[in-house]
């Protein structure tokens, strides 16, 4: 990368949203409270979401519009399009990239 | 089940006024939309309170607004969040509400849900960072989050420049543009957009604020792959030819970057369409598979297709194209007379065909042309759910693949989670080229209920094994 390569941030022009403490992977991070959960993580330098099921190569949001499915986390045990789900205090959000280390752990 | 006149589904543009006109002529109306709020793709309502600014979007944001409060006012019900995945003839369509599965009856229904974005694949389309270009729209105007930086703007049509200027606005470095196509073709399509002289101001605006930022935007060109391990590190861009094919031992060019936007063009999204059974053509100057309707968006009985689902022509035409439908279902369902229904349409049908020339210019400039995807390397991903190459496809065709659907059942590739509507076109173009079949010849998949993941118990219905009804028993 360059040197004046940036994160994914909000655009300067907006004021700022508060953060909210989520879980992720029982990590805790705090994101913009109502922003679309993907682009909050991506916000947060975390635009690896899972892992393709058979290759296993890594996979981030795509389309941001509920078409592609790529951006599939589980929150709060339910499977849900993190691009169309917004931020909200203390939601616990668990990617397959865990499960699959583990797998490949125990493999 | 909840019963309505008429049923909407999409709540763009085309929806929006289809629900504001028929809700004039008194019909009972439900607007569905799997988004937060009404506004479709270009009017997609900001995620939180963005100030309106002069910025990319801004225009949009306020014609959103008129809209939003327009079809708020209409008194149709807005049925957001909810996210439709069967609709059969009768009329029902079936969707996942935020509280759980639930079907919806109506006389009539208004199809109106808009495109999704092509992406021809290379190498390097899967990894995290790659957004595409449409989408990166959606992350400008309805999130205002830059991606991160320097990004690559690459693809066809007047979106590469929006979302270049876009991202320079809100504080975002934009390491190149690449455009399939020439200057020259730009020059060209001016007659046709000439219409519209507001928007083409605005693309000028976007132009010159490139230039003054020393963005170097590389025409006739593409990627030809993008780099990185975990994420995107650099990019390779290639020249092409006329057809978009790449140009055999052409400059390479490395650059780096962290994030790439790319996208081919709009495709009209047509599996209701489909499910209810409406014949389709193939016309790659629209945008794809378009559904056979009259001029108004007639489709059959009760049955209506508006806006960029029955081709492209974007968000003009797809209001005006909503208000005919809306009052079509109005003169069907007897709330208007037929002559009523002439008055009223001859004055939007003038409207309509000037809106759709600007739209049609601007989608034929983004019709698919042959050599891009007949460009796509044998090891890379072309279906991403399944994990299917283009090696993969090269072998089923060889094995006697003809139709995608066949593709389908042979390689998996179409039937992940996405529903092949990421891979659908790359897929088809490449069964056509291999066996110099048209793409109408090689069809389109054929849609499958749920059109949308859903959740296993409700596949399976809401019924128990007591539910079940056994025969009677056999006296012994
Ligand atoms: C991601 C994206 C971004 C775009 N950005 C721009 C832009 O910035 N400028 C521009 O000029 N043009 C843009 N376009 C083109 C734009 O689509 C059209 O010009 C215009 O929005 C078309 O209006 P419409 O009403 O036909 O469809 P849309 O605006 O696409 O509306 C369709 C609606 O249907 C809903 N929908 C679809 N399927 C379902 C379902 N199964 N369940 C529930 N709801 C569903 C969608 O959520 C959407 O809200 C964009 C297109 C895309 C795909
Ligand atoms: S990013 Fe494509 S469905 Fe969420």
């Amino acid at each position: 990368m360059t040197q004046d390569a940036a994160g994914w941030r909000a655009d300067p022009a907006h004021p700022a949203v508060p953060c909210v403490a989520v879980t992720l992977d029982g990590q805790t991070l705090h994101l913009p409270e109502g922003q679309s959960l993907a682009v909050a993580l991506a916000m947060a330098g975390q635009l690896e979401l899972r892992r393709s099921p058979t290759a296993g190569t890594p996979r981030g949001m795509f389309c941001l519009m509920g078409s592609c499915q790529e951006c599939l986390v589980h929150v709060d045990g339910n499977a849900v399009l993190s691009c169309l789900e917004p931020v909200r205090a203390g939601m616990s959000v668990e990617r397959d990239l865990l499960h699959r280390a583990r797998d490949g752990a125990s493999a | 089940m909840s019963r309505y006149d008429v049923i909407i589904l999409g709540g763009g543009p085309a929806g929006m006024r289809a629900a504001i006109t028929a809700r004039q002529h008194g019909l009972d109306v439900a607007v569905i939309d799997e988004g937060q709020r009404p506004g479709g793709q270009i009017y997609r309502a900001p995620s939180r309170d963005l100030q309106p600014h002069e910025r990319a979007g801004a225009t949009d944001l306020a014609q959103g607004e008129r809209l939003r409060a327009a079809v708020a006012e209409s008194g149709a019900h807005l049925l957001t969040r909810h996210r439709a995945w069967a609709a059969a003839p009768g009329i029902r369509v079936d969707c996942i509400a935020p509280d759980g599965p639930i079907s919806l009856e109506a006389d009539a229904l208004i199809l109106a849900t808009g495109t999704i974005e092509r992406v021809i694949p290379m190498p390097g389309l899967t990894l995290p960072g790659v957004i595409g270009l449409a989408a990166a729209t959606i992350l400008l105007k309805a999130h205002a989050v830059v991606p991160g930086g320097p990004t690559v703007v690459a693809g066809v049509g007047p979106l590469l420049y929006a979302v270049a200027a876009g991202i320079g606005k809100a504080g975002g470095r934009v390491a190149a543009v690449v455009d399939l196509l020439a200057p020259s073709e730009w020059a060209g399509a001016l007659l046709g957009l000439i219409s519209r002289p507001d928007l083409l101001a605005r693309g000028a605006g976007w132009m010159a604020g490139l230039r003054r930022a020393g963005v170097p935007i590389h025409h006739r060109a593409t990627l030809a792959a993008i780099h990185g391990g975990r994420g995107v590190e650099a990019v390779e861009i290639a020249p092409v030819a006329a057809d978009w094919s790449m140009i055999p031992g052409g400059p390479q060019s490395r650059i780096a970057a962290a994030s790439v936007a790319v996208g081919h063009g709009l495709v009209p999204a047509t599996e209701f369409a489909r499910l209810m059974g409406v014949a389709h053509r193939y016309d790659a100057a629209r945008g794809g598979w378009v559904p056979e309707v009259s001029e108004d968006g007639r489709a059959g009985e009760n049955l209506y297709i508006a806006g960029d689902c029955a081709g492209v022509s974007g968000a003009a035409a797809a209001e005006l194209a909503g208000s005919l439908a809306g009052l079509g279902v109005a003169r069907d369902l007897g709330r208007i007379s037929d002559d009523t229904y002439e008055k009223l349409t001859a004055r939007l049908r003038p409207s309509l065909r000037r809106a759709q020339r600007f739209g049609w210019t601007i989608s034929a400039m983004m019709a698919l042309r042959p050599g891009l995807a007949c460009g796509i390397a044998p090891k890379t991903i072309v279906c991403r759910c399944e994990d299917i190459s283009r090696q993969a496809i090269d072998n089923a065709v060889a094995g006697g693949v003809r139709h995608v659907n066949q593709l389908k059942s042979t390689t998996r590739c179409g039937m992940g989670p996405c529903q092949g509507r990421s891979c659908a076109d790359a897929a088809a173009e490449i069964v056509a080229a291999n066996t110099g079949l048209s793409r109408e010849a090689v069809g389109i998949w054929t849609p499958r209920v749920p059109l949308r993941p859903i959740p296993l118990e409700i596949a399976l219905g809401d019924f128990t094994y007591a539910d079940i009804p056994w025969p009677p028993m056999l006296p012994a």
